[in-house]
């Protein structure tokens, strides 16, 4: 037993943001039963505190686990860290802070409970986080659990909202749905090779020992799993009612770090399943035929949506798509593994920044900027500084050169081209050409159109500090992370 | 490694594949959870399955595991469906249309 001491406390030191975030939350939680009423406010910055303390933690006390996946294991393999994995940490938690700092105002307005609201967003940060690390098939199957029923609660947590209760309904049943699958692909994951860890599993399928037809159904059958939670085509249907219908700061949330904490975990799956040589069969063409149909039915759903709300669903149903175009080139390709691991991160980080921005501000703009597109027209008048950062949102969504958007995109669709799939590259970027029509629809009403009725107009809200701070730094990474990617791909 | 299908791996496909037929066919949200645990509980009879045939311990573990996360599971599902009854007198899935409109 005296031998395992050193490896469970080293394993306890390397998951220190993970277990800052655990006592963060339950203290958020405990704070609010012992804080007089009147002092509830603090509830936002002790978040805010463990967020911050979790960020020390992961980049200052851990530090980063090398570029090259330097295997960094603890609790004996089930959770590991590389390069994907601390960037992914990373955007998780920054993502975690910025809706932090959006919520205050939102949900004094709507009257959600404080302490709930606060301790399980720190709690489903900390899941995306573990989730991110995961690299055993319990362990990614707890992680997703504790999460997914931690976003079941914030979504349904405005208790006089129909809605937000309609919608958590809605999550709440095809997310378990889509649970069952997943642990079903874990069983027949776990019976094709007797093994749960993904350095064993990956063993077994060097060797060739694996049963190769239950280990078919057993990835498929996770792909339908980690398919929900990236809302991929087929698995997407669950979306635009759960972004519509929940607080938009929770939204913002769901389509950030749980997306990119699934895409580090489906990564991770991938490079085990690029490991066997019959995966570039049935599971190819599955995830081939996923990547299609999300960019397809993204950008084709997200045209013909009045609600600003559910457009964004859609366009990020499309962004999950290219996501995965990588994933499927590395199948067929493990020689670019790396190539595509850097892809992913980067647009990982190129999304999660977008995509808050276009959130933030229907947050920050509260009732009157949360349902229709049609709200926003004359925006620009009332509110130059709010327009130009949904402007500047909706032109990286797009991916026009000088922003983060474009260099993401391509850096995706390179290793598409890298892999010999110019086909899939073509077909991507011709998504991404249809969706310039729906996000300019958005820059146009706001900057040429004017409200038709001095009903629809939006009432003027002034910033607080606290909001403008959030969106200026979000807006200022959409050119930082370019300046640092030229500099680094020029050898600076 | 030789491997034949034991009938307990057919038992747990046909409970999956009728909690998946009941889920499409039900409305009643009760019963469609009743559809969800059913799945759970066949991939639960998969894991031991596997457990006793490959002679590994890990499936049974997971097992534990799967039944408490369903319990943490059904408190937060038991409790949104109250929260929607109390509000519309009903949990029938057809009923819920606010969205999309």
């Amino acid at each position: 037993m005296n031998d395992l001491y050193p490896q469970i406390s080293a394993s306890l030191f390397q998951t220190l943001p993970i277990l800052v975030l655990i006592v963060a939350g339950i203290g958020v939680l405990v704070a609010d039963v012992l804080l007089p009423r009147a002092s509830r406010w603090l509830l936002s910055w002790l978040s805010l505190l463990g967020v911050a303390l979790a960020f020390i933690a992961l980049d200052f006390v851990v530090g980063p686990a090398g570029r090259e996946a330097l295997p960094l294991h603890s609790y004996f393999g089930v959770l590991r860290s590389n390069y994907l994995v601390f960037l992914a940490q990373n955007v998780i938690l920054a993502a975690g802070a910025f809706v932090i700092l959006i919520s205050p105002r939102y949900v004094g307005e709507r009257r959600i409970p404080l302490g709930e609201y606060y301790g399980l967003l720190l709690l489903a940060v900390m899941a995306m986080l573990a989730l991110a690390a995961s690299t055993e098939l319990l362990t990614v199957f707890l992680n997703l659990e504790l999460l997914s029923i931690t976003l079941y609660v914030l979504t349904g947590i405005e208790n006089r909202n129909l809605r937000s209760g309609e919608a958590a309904f809605k999550y709440f049943l095809l997310g378990s749905f889509a649970a069952a699958f997943l642990l079903l692909g874990i069983a027949f994951v776990f019976g094709a090779t007797g093994e749960t860890r993904y350095d064993a599993i990956r063993q077994v399928l060097v060797d060739g020992t694996a049963q190769p037809r239950l280990l078919a159904i057993g990835f498929c059958l996770m792909l339908v799993g980690f398919g929900f939670k990236l809302s991929l085509a087929p698995f997407h249907m669950y979306a635009p009612d759960v972004y519509e219908g929940a607080p938009t700061t929770t939204a913002s949330l769901i389509a950030t770090g749980t997306k990119v904490a699934g895409f580090a975990a489906l990564f991770h799956l991938i490079e085990l399943a690029a490991a066997w040589s019959d995966a570039a069969g049935g599971l190819w063409l599955a995830l081939y035929a996923v990547a299609l149909a999300s960019m397809i039915v993204g950008n084709v759903g997200a045209v013909v949506q009045p609600n600003i709300k559910r457009m964004l669903a859609y366009s990020s149903i499309a962004h999950s798509g290219y996501t995965i175009v990588p994933m499927v080139v590395m199948l067929q390709r493990p020689d670019l593994i790396a190539d595509a691991r850097d892809a992913v991160a980067y647009y990982m980080l190129a999304y999660t920044v977008m995509t808050l921005l276009a959130f933030g501000v229907p947050a920050v703009l509260g009732p009157a900027g949360e349902s229709r597109i049609a709200q926003y027209a004359g925006l620009h008048r009332r509110s130059p500084m709010l327009a130009f950062v949904m402007a500047l949102a909706m032109v990286s969504l797009m991916g026009i050169p000088p922003t983060i958007g474009f260099f993401g995109k391509f850096q995706l669709f390179a290793v598409a081209v890298q892999g010999d799939h110019i086909w899939l590259a073509v077909l991507g970027v011709l998504a991404s050409v249809a969706s310039v029509y729906y996000y300019l629809r958005v820059i146009v009403t706001m900057y040429m159109e004017e409200p038709a009725t001095a009903g629809e107009e939006l009432e003027s809200r002034r910033l607080d500090g606290v909001n403008a701070f959030a969106l200026t730094a979000c807006s200022v990474c959409v050119f930082l992370f370019v300046v640092f990617q030229s500099l680094y791909l020029f050898g600076v | 490694m030789e491997f034949m299908v034991p009938g307990n791996l057919i038992l747990a496909a046909s409970i999956f594949t009728i909690g998946v037929f009941g889920i499409l066919l039900k409305r009643n949200a009760i019963s469609i959870f009743m559809c969800v645990e059913l799945m759970f509980n066949a991939a639960n009879l998969a894991f031991i399955t596997f457990a006793q045939s490959l002679g590994r311990p890990e499936g049974v573990a997971v097992f534990l595991f799967v039944i408490t996360v369903a319990a943490a599971e059904a408190a937060v599902g038991l409790a949104l469906f109250i929260k929607i009854f109390n509000d519309k007198e009903t949990i029938e899935a057809d009923t819920l249309d606010l969205l999309q409109r």
